[in-house]
């Protein structure tokens, strides 16, 4: 497999994650859509810290990355949670008290 | 392979000293979180205490790296840079930081939240000072990332439905810019294999990199860090969480998180702009955001009747208004957005001391409340006439001595390149500083020329927030007359240019 291959993995899953988190309405799947952006990115830095033996600084920042998602996705629940506890939705289009 | 450890080792060893500041704020991170796990009485004052002594102590040692650090240093293996920019961006952010634990926190209802509140504020100046120091592209994330998850709970400090909502917001937006940042950081570790981004063979190898790739790349790391400063096509998130969070939070928010913004985004310039080979016209790109921020900021400042939100769109303008330093982009720029941000956290602060504290004492929220203030309390009244000259950028405060530092630097910029974007800017900027006169000066107007029922109830005026904002008023009245100080410091601060 070449690299290639994992560069046109990580565009096709950006692309799917931009496009979840533009289209989509609820909250939940807005994340989602950015956990996918986050991993085009480590697909990215895992694939090409293969070329590089020595450092594989790549790989390091890809682990960071999934300890920082997984503390966002923690703090991004909890404050749905709250949300929900107002609105008893989680559709972004109905969450609209404050106009800009 | 031990020897390559042990080299390691001792580099992580050799670099703590140099790390005290930041290993003082971790440990105050700890401490107030655990001292908050007790149920003790007075707990908000012994939390704020507590965060104020941690802050002031950071402050110290930054300060003592500034009067005894006088080179470059390389630290954790160059994942962080030392040098003097780095330590007086670092002092600008603890001193912001200690303003606004000064400031307290006022939700009575709420005073067991205390400890996390003080936390989150430390752990933001963390991050803060993690950027201003960053040279690797992993640690820019990393500090940016600390200082939003920090800022996203914290909006929601105000425990209620709206905040609840912006804090939302806040989120989605924050989470999908950086992963859009960290996607672009991916792309220029393909194209150099480093992330070491203030190394020369980074750079060499940047510029070997095809056009249009590196052109998708640096706009999406820039987005990611111009969305931190609340710049315009990126603000959407500021309005909404600058009015549904806490006072002294939305402070706070207005600047930290925003000039550890300016921070990295002067050192990302310098890499990006390929020394003038960047297939980018950054100068362009930026003045078109300024332009676009400034007006964003003032037009909608204009519209609104509550003192907090007009506060909030106004310090958008004022990001645009820094924004134009790294338009100009030279050695006297950087030096003038760093005076701009100086003496902007003095005059941010003090706006929203006093706004918080009428709206707390005196019941004042929107503007025509200020209605006849003066007959109530002259002194407070004048302070805050000074402060909001002081916004517009008039003579005698530091406010004007800033814009025209920034406006002229503008100007050389534009003389020594004949950049036609720089022109528009400045006489665009120029007239903007006529429209926020509008809105600024309509406080001081209620005040003084319009009769209200405020007559005769002065509350009393020894509290510490007046001693902040008389002593911040006063700074920003002699750094008019005698900058000289100030700019000594940040002259003395050499980039490489």
């Amino acid at each position: 497999m070449t690299i290639e291959n994992y560069f046109i993995l990580s565009a096709i899953l950006f692309c799917i994650g931009m496009a979840v988190v533009i289209t989509r309405k609820n909250a939940i799947v807005v994340l989602m859509g950015v956990e996918l952006i986050l991993n085009a990115a480590n697909v990215n830095f895992v694939a090409i810290s293969r070329l590089d033996n020595v450092q594989i600084e790549g790989q390091f920042f890809s682990l960071f990355v999934i300890v920082v998602a997984a503390a966002e996705a923690a703090v991004a629940l909890a404050i749905i949670l709250k949300v929900y506890k107002y609105y008893n939705t989680t559709n972004l289009n109905e969450i609209n008290q404050l106009k800009g | 392979m031990e020897e390559g450890l042990h080299h390691k080792l001792t580099g992580i060893n050799s670099s703590l000293p140099y790390f005290l500041p930041e290993v003082i704020l971790v440990g105050g991170i700890i401490l107030i979180v655990f001292v908050g796990l007790f149920n003790i009485g007075k707990k908000e004052l012994l939390m704020r205490v507590l965060a104020a002594v941690m802050l002031a102590l950071v402050l110290y040692f930054d300060i003592r790296q500034w009067l005894h650090e006088d080179n470059v240093r390389q630290l954790f293996l160059d994942m962080v840079t030392l040098d003097r920019a780095a330590i007086l961006w670092k002092i600008l952010f603890g001193t912001g930081g200690l303003f606004t634990v000064l400031m307290g926190f006022k939700y009575r209802g709420w005073y067991d939240k205390s400890g996390e509140y003080y936390a989150l504020m430390l752990s933001v100046v963390f991050g803060a000072h993690l950027v201003a120091m960053a040279s690797n592209l992993l640690m820019i994330f990393i500090g940016i990332e600390v200082i939003s998850i920090s800022s996203y709970i914290l909006t929601t400090f105000s425990f209620n439905k709206n905040s609840t909502e912006a804090g939302l917001k806040y989120l989605l937006f924050g989470a999908a810019a950086s992963g859009v940042m960290i996607f672009g950081m991916s792309w220029l570790y393909a194209f150099t294999g480093s992330l070491a981004f203030t190394e020369q063979s980074f750079l060499e190898m940047l510029m070997k990199a095809d056009a249009l790739p590196l052109i998708i790349a640096s706009l999406f790391v820039t987005a990611g860090l111009l969305f931190k400063i609340s710049a315009a096509p990126m603000h959407i998130w500021a309005p909404d969480v600058y009015t549904s969070a806490p006072t002294p939070v939305v402070a706070f928010f207005s600047i930290v998180p925003k000039l550890a913004g300016f921070a990295i985004l002067v050192r990302w310039m310098l890499v990006i702009k390929l020394f003038g080979f960047s297939p980018v016209d950054w100068a362009a790109v930026l003045a078109v955001v300024a332009m676009l921020t400034i007006a964003i900021g003032n037009f909608s400042a204009l519209w609104q009747n509550n003192a907090k939100r007009m506060l909030a769109y106004s310090s958008i303008a004022h990001s645009g208004f820094l924004l134009i330093g790294l338009v100009a982009f030279s050695e006297l720029a950087i030096q003038s957005l760093l005076f701009y941000a100086a003496i902007y956290i003095l005059m941010n602060v003090a706006a929203f001391i006093y706004v918080s504290y009428l709206e707390r004492e005196y019941n004042i929220i929107n503007i025509k409340d200020y209605k006849g203030f003066v007959r109530t309390s002259p002194l407070i009244a004048t302070v805050l006439v000074v402060i909001m000259i002081s916004l517009t950028g008039l003579p005698p405060t530091a406010g004007f001595t800033a814009k025209l530092l920034i406006f002229s630097a503008l100007w050389d910029g534009y003389a020594a390149t004949d950049h036609t974007m720089m022109l528009y800017l400045l006489i665009f900027g120029l007239l903007n500083a006529v429209v926020s006169l509008f809105y600024y000066l309509k406080i001081p107007y209620f005040m003084i020329f319009k009769e209200g029922a405020h007559e005769g109830k002065a509350k009393k005026l020894y509290t510490i927030e007046n001693f902040l904002g008389f002593f911040m008023v006063l700074a920003l009245l002699i750094l008019f007359f005698k900058p000289d100080g100030l700019m000594r410091m940040i002259n003395s601060v050499s980039f490489a240019f």
